[in-house]
């Protein structure tokens, strides 16, 4: 029996739906609307002109190599450390382990200041590497380091956590039947981490991709150097509009392409899993 | 009462959601964080200052975001603005990054000739401030450097009529380190190979002054090769005035292109070189009221005042010219 | 024949342990949870390290803490079936079977006539290509036992073989093992916690209790009341 009052059945039902539709869509839309807006500010042929831009096609080289070569750099170095890491003790490993959690919370120009005091011509360091006539600051190397320095906590703590939750039993059974400890890393271990790395490797990327603020402080704004494609939007935003527009549906293009591809080739190891 | 609780519970959900869902909007619409960029009677003075705020606009926005949803710079055209509580004596002035120095010295000024009046300075390029209006930040006041931006706002209806007046002017120097690493001497030293030279962006107003200035130098005494060669030297277009300051002061770089305001401001972190009068370009400064002011009164008080002796020669001290009528 | 005497501290107790195994031998290894038994097999491994003592295998020294020898894991030659089977779930049948003799670099023609033999014994022969994720709990247990004879140990341990197994399969783990070691004529630890499993399988059974030898004998011989109920 029903206590007296209370909705009847139906509507309740119809009213639980209805609002877990609406937080659906109002998140949705949050989300899509402001990238749907970009491809209406613009036309297909304006779009395609602009393509042929010095500016778009420099920097679109440019962040493409460079987020390329951080994200190999991030995984060769980052894969190694997150598994001694995770395997080993050692005094100082909740420093470390908080140091690797830094740059998300650090904002970027910080970061960028402080890699320009470290590294720049005058820096801690720098001024060493200036003595041997190695400069940093200002270069397409100091895009990179930023990159790395921003976007690698991406990796790390993705790596660190999978290798730590990784059941040893494996690799245990593997060091057993006389595999070395890196070949039972590269034959067991690295196999069944490899989705959970791979979404780490997109989301590292995706951060060096549109890294900003730490790339115009340490390595500056100069087009075919160290002019990526954020920088490149933010400049063309007040200057050649259009430019600033295609450059940033690029961006946006590139994300969605690689979510979509890597999402594709995780989807066939789930399966079998 | 026990029947209609389950009913309540569900009302309070609604509401939850509702104010959610209008919140997210005017979120949206809006976009106002509240991020203050240069609250600027306290840190204006430092030049070092200035550019962590110029650029940390679209980076602190930039911590936030995923990277695969929208990349930062999307959201920094709209910059972060500054949500100020306006009170009638309360001015909001939007104001070009090279008053940065001098703004300290404006706002005490200007509180003592009207007293119960105050003036609270959005400092940043011209060219972010002119977007942010756009897209419709509240100010009462803005001070532009950069006459084609102010034709613009003009064009725009932004401006009182017969508000915007000339304000001041300031001319282009260049700056070196304290300690001049480079050993430049002279502006024919820029084209040295090996000198690391740091301007604005054409984006920004000091930058078109800065090239105006280079093509009329090489017009006058130096070559077209002189030219080009002082172009290869550049390391970095910055985005603000500041920025190029900032790195000049590290002794990241051997020279930087500035307003001679910004020189003045921070002399004893600097050596310059002046440039010739009949080969620099004159930036001229505008003042006008915004329409969407709604403390008239105190704006056109500010106004007054930054016109007035007392404003004049305080620009007059930290390095701007007057304009010459 | 395994001969292996050690201690080792650990949280809540000391090790002390002193037990011999005869080549063709199972020994059924039982106690409570807790009580040491995976310990063991892992010292035995050479997994983790005793704190004193010493382990021979046929002669050979696996670890003595004296002269501070320790083998590597990977050069004991033991087959060792962890409790949860641990089949690599991403490789084959077998490609789980020929593992341990790729990695210890046997001609490919001795892999393959040691894995098709190997699926023949323990009727795996048409889940060849299988993933061994997508397999049974028996068929597991009977990859993974494939697997470590596959490479003809020395010595054979096996953490709580039937605990996931269905009666069928069980038996038909324990007649396998049992041909296997008789044929082979190698040292056999099993671990289990049921007195039932060790009279049918084992040969020999030692219980401990927090660490220490509790009582050792013929399965059959076993006392009612020892072993699990009184170990807390």
């Amino acid at each position: 029996m029903r206590p007296a009052g209370s909705l009847p059945e139906k509507y309740r039902r119809t009213l639980k739906y209805s609002l877990a539709g609406l937080l659906i869509l109002v998140v949705t839309l949050y989300l899509a609307l402001p990238i749907a807006a970009l491809f209406f500010r613009t036309t297909p042929e304006l779009f395609w002109s602009s393509l042929s831009d010095p500016i778009v096609i420099s920097a679109l080289r440019l962040s493409l190599t460079t987020s390329v070569i951080s994200l190999a750099v991030v995984i060769l170095v980052g894969t190694p450390f997150a598994y001694v890491h995770a395997r080993s003790t050692y005094p100082g490993k909740v420093i470390v382990d908080t140091l690797i959690d830094l740059p998300l919370v650090l904002p970027p120009a910080v970061a960028g200041f402080a890699l320009l005091v470290l590294y720049g011509r005058v820096g801690l360091l720098g001024r060493y590497f200036n003595m041997l006539g190695i400069s940093i600051a200002f270069t397409t190397l100091a895009v990179i380091m930023a990159q790395i320095f921003v976007a690698s906590p991406f990796y790390l703590r993705q790596a660190k956590s999978l290798f730590e939750q990784f059941d040893q039993s494996y690799e245990y059974t593997a060091r057993t039947l006389g595999a070395s400890p890196l070949r039972t890393f590269m034959t067991v271990t690295l196999p069944l981490t490899a989705g959970g790395l791979v979404s780490g490797a997109v989301m590292t990327f995706g951060r060096a991709l549109g890294e900003f603020g730490a790339t115009i402080m340490f390595a500056g704004n100069l087009p075919g150097v160290t002019q990526t494609m954020p920088l490149a939007v933010y400049v063309g935003m007040e200057s050649n509009f259009n430019v600033g527009l295609t450059i940033s549906i690029l961006l946006v293009i590139i994300s969605f392409v690689i979510m979509i591809t890597v999402r594709f080739i995780l989807r066939k190891e789930v399966l079998h899993a | 009462m026990q029947q209609t609780s389950k009913a309540h519970t569900l009302i309070l959900v609604s509401i939850v959601c509702g104010l959610l869902l209008v919140s997210a909007f005017i979120a949206g619409c809006t976009s106002s964080t509240s991020q203050s960029t240069t609250p600027a009677p306290t840190a204006a003075a430092e030049t070092t200052a200035a550019p962590v705020t110029n650029t940390s606009a679209p980076a602190a926005v930039e911590t936030t975001v995923a990277p695969l949803t929208t990349p930062a710079p999307v959201m920094a055209t709209s910059t972060p603005k500054p949500v100020y509580t306006y009170s009638e004596g309360n001015v909001v002035a939007f104001t070009a990054a090279s008053l940065s120095g001098v703004s300290p010295k404006l706002a005490a000024d200007f509180a003592k000739m009207y007293p119960g009046h105050s003036v609270v300075f959005n400092l940043d390029g011209t060219q972010a401030l002119r977007t942010q209006v756009q897209n419709g930040a509240y100010a009462d006041v803005f001070i532009s450097a950069s006459n084609s931006y102010t034709t613009e706002l003009t064009k725009g209806g932004y401006f009182v009529d017969g508000t915007v007046k000339p304000l001041t002017s300031n001319y282009v120097i260049v700056i070196l380190p304290a300690n001049n690493p480079a050993n430049i001497k002279s502006l024919n030293d820029l084209a040295k190979p090996g000198v690391k030279i740091a301007m604005e962006d054409k984006s920004v107003p000091a930058g078109t002054a800065t090239v105006a200035v280079l093509a009329n130098l090489a017009k006058s005494t130096y070559s077209q090769d002189w030219n080009n060669s002082v172009y290869n030297n550049v390391v970095t277009y910055e985005t603000s005035e500041p920025g190029v300051a900032s790195k000049v002061q590290l002794g990241e770089v051997d020279a930087g292109f500035v307003y001679e305001s910004t020189y003045t401001a921070g002399s004893s972190k600097y050596q310059a070189i002046r440039i010739p009068k009949s080969d620099n370009y004159l930036q001229t400064y505008t003042i006008g009221l915004l329409k969407g002011s709604t403390s008239k009164g105190a704006a056109a008080d500010f106004e007054t005042f930054m016109l007035s002796t007392v404003g004049q020669q305080d620009l007059k001290d930290y390095g701007f010219r007057p304009i010459s009528t | 024949m395994l001969e292996a005497e050690f201690t080792k501290k650990l949280r809540d107790f000391t090790m002390d342990l002193s037990f011999q195994v005869r080549d063709g031998e199972i020994l059924a290894l039982m106690g409570n949870n807790g009580s040491g038994k995976s310990t063991t097999l892992n010292i035995i491994a050479g997994l983790m390290e005793p704190d004193a003592g010493c382990i021979r295998l046929n002669g050979t020294t696996l670890c003595e803490s004296a002269r501070g020898t320790h083998m590597a894991i990977e050069d004991r030659w033991i087959g060792y079936v962890f409790q949860n089977a641990a089949v690599f779930p991403h490789l084959s049948v077998r490609d789980n079977i020929a593992y341990g003799l790729r990695a210890r670099k046997l001609p490919r023609p001795e892999i393959v006539k040691r894995v098709v033999q190997m699926m023949e014994l323990m009727h795996l022969g048409d889940l060849a290509t299988v993933k061994a994720g997508n397999l049974s709990g028996g068929q597991k247990q009977r990859t993974a036992l494939a697997r470590a004879i596959a490479i003809r140990p020395a010595l054979l341990m096996l953490d709580e073989p039937f605990s996931s197994l269905d009666v069928e399969s069980t038996l038909a783990v324990k007649e396998l093992t049992r041909k296997i070691v008789k044929e082979m004529q190698i040292p056999c630890i099993v671990v289990t916690h049921r007195v039932a499993d060790s009279n049918e399988i084992g040969d020999w059974a030692m219980v401990i209790c927090s660490g220490k030898k509790e009582w050792e004998g013929r399965p059959r011989d076993m006392p009612e009341d020892c072993t699990v109920c009184r170990c807390h």
